[in-house]
């Protein structure tokens, strides 16, 4: 198992040469309010509520430069890329989208206890996450970053050898079934409540979607074995991968509420992904090895 | 699956003792006097690869197991061997 796909040894320091001042811009577009003077394109003739009609690009250019070079740093070689180093990586992976989901599910209790208690306290913290929709920019590079320190703590923490953390998943009962119907319930309900008009506060229950994909990514198949592991390490990759694509083109040219619509979507991309490769590759390797055998 | 009984691999093999790979890598550099970063040349791995297969942590791959066997001019069998773990 080698990893494919990735950047020279050296794309780490224009990596960081990006991303440094990228999230310098950032910070100042979300906190500041701050847009470059001059950095815009009138796309529209005329202003509407949502859309004003000159689109200024800087937050486009902060998000483009932190991710892309958050990108080169973490998926750049080591020194001598070989078997080992691949499956920390893969490993890494696996292991920060989880720790990103669980600080989302963290962040969803909070606000649902403290919407029940209407606790004073609990409700303030959620506004100043949630101010100006920051989490869901953080959504964008809180995997990257958690990944890069994962993969270098696991490289470098000793000198002599490398760290083999394994990945641990959930029992296949019942964590599978309950993964998998809480999921299906939620877009069931979600979709009802979508085309016959119900209440808008039934579609909170969306929030819980990404807990319930997770739930169903990290537990083990029925015979989980060291084939489906490889799998489902390269299924992460790919997802992570076409995750970030469309996240950067769809930067770039969709604007305004349609965004917000595209970071919401965000949140269950790589599990959606995931799933849908993983369950393909699997089906692959089963059809060729009933063809096989005959 | 009838087929399959009695026949003495496939016995061995649904064993359901827990078994881990170990290896006898530090020994047998020992005896051909090359270090470790040597090996890891040879193979076309890092140094921290090997010093991680030698403490048993690692189970490298059949590909790399099979390179480092050839370095060793020995069958797999006499460096990497299955015991029974914890």
């Amino acid at each position: 198992m080698k990893t494919t796909y990735l950047f020279p040894r050296w794309a780490k320091y224009p990596g960081a040469v990006l991303a440094i001042p990228g999230f310098i811009l950032g910070y100042l577009v979300v906190y500041k309010n701050y847009s470059i003077p001059g950095f815009e394109l009138r796309l529209r003739s005329k202003s509407t509520l949502f859309l004003s009609a000159i689109e200024n690009f800087t937050n486009e250019l902060a998000l483009t430069l932190v991710v892309v070079g958050l990108m080169l740093i973490a998926f750049s070689r080591t020194k001598k890329e070989d078997e080992l180093t691949a499956k920390i990586r893969l490993n890494s992976l696996y292991w920060a989208i989880l720790v990103n989901y669980i600080l989302f599910a963290g962040m969803v209790a909070v606000a649902f206890i403290g919407n029940i208690t209407k606790s004073h306290f609990l409700n303030k913290v959620i506004e100043i996450i949630t101010d100006n929709l920051q989490y869901l920019a953080y959504n964008f590079f809180v995997p990257l970053l958690i990944f890069i320190g994962r993969f270098y703590y696991l490289l470098y923490r000793n000198k002599n050898e490398f760290d083999v953390k394994p990945v641990h998943y959930l029992p296949y009962k019942p964590y599978r079934f309950l993964g998998k119907w809480a999921s299906i319930t939620i877009i069931a309900i979600a979709a009802a409540a979508w085309i016959f008009g119900w209440d808008e506060s039934v579609l909170d229950l969306l929030w819980l979607l990404p807990v319930s994909l997770l739930l169903c990514i990290y537990t083990s198949e029925k015979n989980e074995d060291e084939y489906l592991n490889a799998i489902r390490l390269d299924a992460m990759q790919v997802a992570v991968y076409v995750n970030y694509s469309i996240l950067l083109l769809s930067n770039w040219f969709v604007y305004g509420p349609d965004f917000l619509v595209i970071q919401l979507v965000n949140l269950v991309t790589i599990p959606l992904i995931f799933i849908a490769w993983f369950y393909y590759r699997v089906y692959q390797v089963s059809r060729q090895a009933e063809v096989k055998s005959i | 699956m009838v087929l399959l009984q009695g026949v003495p691999g496939i016995e061995a093999g649904r064993s359901k003792k827990h078994l881990i790979m170990k290896n006898n890598i530090r020994v047998e550099r020992a005896i051909k006097n090359i270090t470790q970063a040597d090996l890891a040349e040879a193979v076309g791995v890092s140094r921290q690869t090997i010093n991680t297969i030698e403490s048993n942590k690692y189970v490298p791959s059949t590909v790399l197991a099979l390179k480092i066997s050839r370095v060793f001019e020995k069958p797999l069998q006499e460096i990497f061997m299955l015991e029974e773990g914890d």
